[in-house]
């Protein structure tokens, strides 16, 4: 698995497509800063903004999926690692966790580089410290629901062939099930649970939920995370390669 | 007796209510070049898929380098080389790259394996040249030097001579036959162009409708199909005697009463009508008969309409 891995970010970082999208994050994180500094924001407020930006990287984490997987799918090169004996579950945790990896090195930098700004371009209120461990459990919680983000898109790029099928899917499903349990909600109330229940909602309920009810996102997370994962994998076993 | 490297008992393939390959039984010595003929939809590319584990066979089992298990099959194909349809590689990296990255991904020590297997499909000065930019005859070099990157004992080639012009042809044909003779490389190779099997292979299999309907050697084959003069005389028995005592030959069979074929003088029937004529046997028809590969395998398949 260790080898497929290190194959993949090989591959990744044989090609401008990561380095386009960390040069673009990293210029984003660096212009709210340049915004947010017009206001004389101190460095501790700006990086609670980083709490209601959550949401955003859920959208972004299918173009590392399309990088490592779907991009395969397209170029009908996966059954050249299939042909050479690699088992289907090799492969497809291996996926998982080269897509996990790169998004991990996207998102170190950009916050990095966010923080860097913030430092060069705000004053702190000294508290740095104590606003960044408050910080922890929500970004940690969020971390866990791009990893679950991370396994539904991956899954899809191995499902689907057509690349902008798999990235409709993705947003389908991340998306759809919320508007589908709101138009619901009318005929009974009781697909207001469901809604909230929904992986999308739940990254967008982090910001307002205390330390200590992240927990309850924390486990319909790691449910999601389980279904997508496992789901794939099942699907991926009995697909054909081509 | 040869090692037997892959047999398929009763293997088939099921995609909704299209049975695309049944009940086929194929067997592959070690050190052949089996050639797998079969018109489009024969189930040919299905069959390579199921062997290569790119698809799971709906019935029958598979015996591939004496492995019969879901984790044997995975070592089995380790040692396998394959190109399954048309050659699939990641547009944006060089030649060099895109081996690297398998040579990476199956965890290969040797570094300079990629070098080699470019340099023997002569890819090797195409420097930092994109897959994308790659011509066809090209994309399917690299197709085959990723299926020798590690030395594989079994080699499946799935139509892989198509779109490549005479010159690429014959080249491929000197890859496949120096792999198969100096390294004792296996090969399973699918192929339209049915003249070009029939200078490599030295076993045929021919399918028709999922079905093998024929596996025969490349000697049996030439035997099947060669050439002789179809000889219609009025006396057939006193034909065979000037032909054995004038004429000094004997490679002739009397295929009834009125027929002779004749293996010899296929470029000088003149000489034989001259010599039966002279000694009274009358010769109402000569002919030149006998099939290549082609017009064998329609004739298997039952004429041209079912082609």
């Amino acid at each position: 698995m260790f080898n497929l891995i290190k194959a993949d970010l090989y591959k990744s970082f044989h090609r401008a497509y990561l380095y386009v999208i960390i040069i673009c994050l990293a210029g984003l994180a660096v212009l709210v800063n340049v915004i947010v500094a017009q206001s004389d924001c101190s460095v501790e407020k700006a990086l609670q903004l980083i709490l209601e930006l959550l949401v955003y990287p859920l959208f972004l984490i299918c173009l590392f999926s399309d990088m490592t997987t779907a991009e395969e799918n397209k170029e009908h090169s996966l059954k050249n690692t299939i042909a050479a004996g690699i088992s289907r579950t090799k492969v497809y945790f291996a996926k998982q966790i080269s897509t996990l990896v790169i998004g991990l090195i996207t998102g170190i930098i950009t916050i990095g580089v966010y923080m860097a700004s913030d430092f060069l371009l705000m004053h702190s209120d000294g508290s740095f410290s104590q606003t960044f461990s408050d910080l922890m459990p929500y970004l940690g919680t969020a971390f866990l629901c791009y990893i679950a983000a991370c396994f539904l898109s991956t899954a899809l790029a191995f499902i689907v062939k057509k690349n902008a099928l798999f990235s409709i899917s993705y947003f389908g499903i991340l998306v759809f099930p919320v508007l589908l349990f709101r138009l619901l909600n009318y005929a009974n109330p009781i697909f207001l649970k469901f809604e909230e229940l929904t992986l999308f909602m739940q990254t967008n309920s982090i910001i307002t939920t205390a330390p200590e009810q992240l927990i309850n996102i924390v486990w319909v997370a790691a449910i999601h995370l389980v279904v997508f994962c496992f789901g794939g994998l099942l699907i991926f076993h009995r697909q054909e390669v081509n | 007796m040869s090692e037997n490297i892959l047999s398929t008992n009763k293997i088939s393939k099921k995609f909704g209510n299209f049975q695309a390959v049944s009940d086929l039984d194929l067997e592959l010595c070690r050190g052949e070049i089996y050639g797998l003929i079969g018109k489009n939809g024969a189930g040919k590319t299905t069959l390579l898929k199921m062997i290569s584990g790119l698809s799971n066979p709906s019935g029958g089992s598979l015996q591939l380098l004496g492995e019969t298990t879901e984790s044997g099959f995975q070592k089995a194909r380790a040692k396998t080389g394959c190109m399954i349809e048309s050659p699939g590689f990641l547009p944006y990296l060089s030649a060099n790259d895109n081996l690297e990255y398998y040579r990476l991904q199956r965890g290969m020590k040797d570094k300079s394996c990629v070098q080699k297997a470019l340099k023997f499909v002569g890819l090797s000065g195409t420097g930092t040249k994109k897959f994308k930019n790659f011509s066809l005859g090209m994309k399917q070099r690299l197709g085959l030097a990723l299926a020798v990157l590690d030395d594989p004992e079994l080699l499946i080639l799935d139509e892989p001579i198509n779109g490549l012009d005479p010159m690429g042809i014959a080249e491929f044909r000197e890859m496949i036959l120096s792999l198969n003779h100096e390294k004792g490389t296996t090969v399973l190779i699918s192929s339209h162009i049915l003249g070009e099997l029939s200078q490599i292979a030295t076993t045929f299999g021919f399918m028709n409708d999922g079905k093998l309907i024929e596996h025969i050697s490349a000697a049996d084959l030439k035997e099947k199909c060669k050439m002789n003069l179809k000889l219609t005389v009025d006396n057939t028995e006193r034909a065979a005697k000037i032909l054995e005592q004038n004429l000094s030959c004997n490679e002739f069979q009397i295929e009834n009463e009125r027929e002779i074929h004749l293996d010899a003088f296929l470029d000088t029937p003149e000489i034989v009508v001259k010599e039966l004529v002279e000694n009274d046997v009358m010769v109402s028809g000569v002919e030149r008969t006998g099939l290549n590969l082609e017009e064998y395998f329609i004739n298997l398949v039952g004429g041209m309409q079912h082609v």
